[in-house]
């Protein structure tokens, strides 16, 4: 799909987390996993730091402190979710480090976790990274396996033209 | 257009996991939906995911929902009934 002069804009995000690549399709939870939410990536932490994978704003920090979504400065729409179900936590292992409306640049500490905490409380910490506004975009996820905090992991091409279905 | 009251019984909220399936009722019909949360007097596009996560509906919280388009009875009933059977 080319828009009229044949550029795409592309836009790369970067993990947001080091620690392991886990497809959206297998996050155990159905909302993620059927991109309900959105279409994206997830990483399974081994550390305990979420970091802005793009420049932008923040748009809100969920009051328990376990999801932020973030508005890239390319337009992108982001939800960055740590773990499953961990609203019911609380706030409980969440550390908040940045305020809505706040601007970020990549690589900045957005809020630190207690992995461990979360884990022996009995949730998952798989973390989804979700484009909410995935349908204006073409993904690609650029990474499996191991990944470390900044390594480009989703690509973004714009989708001119094409609506939703 | 139709309106209705709604009290939020969940004490967790409109967090991800509800949001997004209630985005997903409400962009399956052509009508316009919006939500109002009356504490905070803001309002969001039951459409728009970000948007309505960003209102931060809370347990116990009262909101009024308005549906407008060419179904919106059909659209009014679905999102209310998701709402009774979920929240």
């Amino acid at each position: 799909m080319k828009d009229n002069n044949g550029k795409k804009q592309t836009i790369e995000l970067a993990s947001p987390l080091s620690g392991r690549v886990v497809a959206l399709g297998e996050v155990g939870d159905e909302v993620f996993a059927q991109k309900i939410l959105g279409d994206g990536v997830a990483v399974c932490p081994d550390g305990g730091v979420l970091y802005a994978p793009v420049d932008g704003r923040v748009i809100q920090v969920f009051e328990s402190g376990h999801a932020i979504t973030l508005l890239s400065d390319e337009g992108v729409e982001l939800l960055l979710h740590i773990g499953i179900d961990t609203v019911s936590l609380r706030g409980r292992c969440f550390c908040v480090k940045v305020e809505a409306d706040q601007r970020v640049r990549r690589g900045d500490a957005l809020i630190e976790f207690d992995r461990q905490g979360i884990l022996d409380a009995g949730y998952e910490v798989t973390t989804p990274m979700i484009v909410s506004n995935s349908d204006e975009f073409e993904l690609c996820v650029l990474r499996e396996g191991d990944v470390a905090v900044g390594d480009p992991l989703l690509r973004l091409t714009k989708v001119k033209g094409e609506g939703r279905a | 257009m139709i309106s209705f009251d709604y009290t939020v019984n969940d004490p967790l909220g409109l967090h991800a996991r509800p949001a997004g399936l209630l985005v997903k009722v409400a962009q399956g019909f052509e009508s316009e939906s919006i939500v109002h949360l009356e504490r905070t007097a803001k309002t969001a596009s039951l459409k728009k995911l970000l948007a309505v996560m960003s209102l931060g509906v809370k347990g116990g919280d009262r909101i009024r929902v308005s549906v407008d388009g060419v179904d919106e009875a059909v659209a009014a009933e679905a999102i209310e009934r998701w709402l009774r059977e979920n929240m």
